[in-house]
Order: structure tokens, then sequence, then C-alpha cells
């Protein structure tokens, strides 16, 4: 356990170092769900631990210190999961966002979307003043076995921030959801 | 004809029919307590009013793990709806690690490393009640305590620190995945078992 607490430090500290020391957005890959994205180099990848099934990036915003990743619901972050479409609450991209938002969708900020996917989005406000902003979509190729009309992964990409912190976060986040590719394999 | 209507036909055939097969059905609030084996399983209003029908996934699903899932989950005395929805991980034993390992409940990393295999889902579901059994002993039908209990929370939602913790990365993302899980196998487990003492009378 220490040696994987120590190289997930270590993951995170070259990782760091790799994008300010290059300028070059370090490039997250997830063979499983078919997720490619250039971090951010303002944010700080959370470390993947070694024995659990990994859904998506997760990444702090406005730290340089990775602690927050073990308190993600007190912390700036962006959060992208991803997960397959088994539910028939779910099936459908509005009935996923509604479920993602745990509550009220509020309308979201404008412009949100995933490049080259249909996709929705939300704003949900939580307690002590957090906000999430939601963009979810769709991919991978629909299973016929379970319904040929949709596809196969659901995507969650969620901003959490305060209100003080939502224009300069926001950026960041529109950033991620111009330049995520989903493409999972056929 | 009004859709909704005809949903609403349907749902009551549905309870009309398990009534036929030996299942009792008694109507409360806005479902209806359905008894299946014994079992009583509240289908409420929304459950009733989607299509009584079982995609072929589930089914399948369902004919590898429902029997070794649900014979621990008597001995843990947690519903096996629960358990059974830890397998939205590997979209019910079709996706993923799965194909490789022989393990629908996710319990594999992501990468090579600390891979899970399971000859059968005998001893997947073993594999399950093995780590996370102690923990998910006794939380019945209760969707919040089961998700705390495989977080390494008690019912109240605080740490136990000598518990596992099923997902420590997005445990929110987590949560909401596996809540959607349990929504629908609540949905398919009546249909499927209701189906299956059909088949077997024939």
């Amino acid at each position: 356990m220490g040696r994987t607490l120590l190289r997930a430090t270590a993951f995170v500290v070259v990782a760091a170092l790799g994008n300010a020391a290059t300028g070059r957005p370090q490039i997250y890959r997830n063979e499983e769900f078919g997720i490619t994205l250039p971090m951010p180099l303002s944010a700080l990848p959370c470390p993947e631990p070694e024995n659990e099934h990994i859904h998506g990036p997760v990444m702090l915003l406005g730290t340089g210190e990775a602690k927050g990743c073990s308190d993600l619901k007190h912390s700036r972050s962006i959060l992208i999961y991803a997960s397959y479409n088994v539910s028939d609450d779910t099936k459908k991209l509005q009935d996923f966002l509604k479920w993602q938002c745990g509550g009220p969708c509020l309308p979201p900020p404008s412009g949100l979307c995933v490049m080259g996917l249909t996709s929705a989005a939300a704003r949900a406000n939580h307690s002590e003043g957090w906000i999430d902003i939601i963009v979810v979509t769709q991919a991978g190729k629909p299973d016929p076995n379970i319904d040929p009309s949709v596809p196969l992964i659901n995507y969650d990409l969620r901003l959490h921030t305060r209100p003080e912190h939502l224009k300069e976060d926001l950026r960041v986040f529109r950033t991620v959801s111009q330049t995520i590719r989903l493409s999972p394999a056929q | 004809m009004n859709p909704g209507y005809g949903r609403a036909v349907e749902a009551a055939r549905a309870v009309e029919n398990a009534s036929e097969n030996g299942e009792s059905a008694q109507q409360e609030g806005g479902g209806h307590w359905v008894t299946i084996n014994g079992r009583h399983v509240l289908i409420n209003q929304a459950q009733a009013e989607r299509p009584r029908r079982i995609s072929a996934r589930d089914k399948a699903y369902l004919d590898k793990y429902y029997d070794p899932v649900a014979a621990l989950a008597k001995v843990y005395n947690v519903d096996p709806a629960l358990v059974l929805s830890v397998g939205s991980e590997s979209g019910f034993a079709t996706r993923g690690t799965y194909l490789r390992t022989g393990d629908a409940f996710g319990m594999t990393g992501g990468n090579t490393k600390n891979m899970t295999t399971a000859a059968s889902p005998t001893e997947n579901a073993k594999q399950f009640f093995d780590n996370y059994g102690n923990q998910i002993r006794g939380t019945g039908n209760d969707d919040s305590a089961f998700l705390n209990a495989l977080q390494g929370l008690d019912a109240s939602g605080k740490g136990v620190p000598e518990w596992k913790v099923y997902n420590t990365f997005d445990s929110k993302g987590w949560n909401s995945m596996v809540a959607d899980g349990i929504h629908q196998m609540r949905r398919a487990i009546p249909i499927y078992l209701s189906q299956r003492q059909k088949n077997s009378a024939h």
C-alpha cells in the first residue's frame, strides 16, 4: 500500500513537472472507455489507484497539492466518469442528464458541448454553495442485445466548483469539453 | 390509443399474471407489492409503467449470476438485486475486463496489474462476498446502507477504519452508476423470475 501511494505521488509530481517544464499538455488515455484528453496545464491530475476500475480522469483546479484528491466533495475539480449504458432509466441522453443532476437540473452556462457528439448540459446547486456544471454525452456502437437505438457508453463530464471561482474554472472546463475525444473500441 | 393507458393496462395485466402464477399481488401507494418465490418485491409506479420485458443482456446476466449471488445474499441477509447491480461495472457481464477475466463486478483494476480472475460466475460471486460480504451483511434492501458499506462507511455514513473501499477515485460517480444499476436489477429480476417460473412450469 505504501509503495502504491509512493508511486502514485511520484506520478503526480512527474506529471506536474512535465507540464510545467515542457509547456505541453500531458495526454490522458483510457483504453476501455476510449477517452483521450490533453490534460489542461492549469489542472493537477489526481493519481489513479492501481487496484481499482478506473472510469475516467479526475483533476484538481486552483491548487498544486494533491491532497484534495481524497476529498473531492470539497475540492474544485473536473471529473470525467464513463460507464456502460445499463439502465432503462438513463439510456436516453436527457434522462441520463436528469439522473446525474441528482436534483433539479438548472440552466447551464451557454455553449457547453462535447465536440462531434450529441451532448446535453445542466447546472446543479449543492449544499455549502458548491456548484456542478454537468455535460453528458454518449458514444460507442449500440448493443442490439440491449437497445439498438442507444450508444454503448454514457459519459459524465463535471466541473465541481464554487461561485467565486466559476468563471475561471469554467474556462478550463470548456477547454476540456472541446478537446476531449471519446471513441470507444467497437 | 393513449400510450399511457396502454402502459397502465400492461402493468395491470402483469400483476394479474403474477397472481395467476401463484404470486400474490397487492397495491400500496403508487406501486404494487408482488410476491415471487416467497420474496416480496415492490414494483413502483414508474417501474410498473415500463414494459414488462427484459433485455437479452439482462437475461443472460441473470442466467449466469442470479443463482450464485442469491444463494450467498441469503447467507449475508442482503437483497441480491443490490449485489447484482455492481455488475454495472462490466455492462452486466458483457464488456471491459470481464471479457478477459470473468470478473463482472469491477474488482479488477483497469490495467493489467491486480487482476481478479474468475473461472465461473459462482467463483466470481464468492470472490465478491469474500471481499465485501462482512461489510454489506444485514443491509437487506437498503440501497443507501449497501452503497455506504461498499464504500467503507457504516449506515450513517461514518467511515469504518478497517473496512475496504470499493472505489476511492470518484466515489460520487461510482455511487451514481451502481444506484442506477440497482434500479435496473429491481426492474429486471421480478420479470426474470416470473418468466423462469413460467418456463419451468411448462
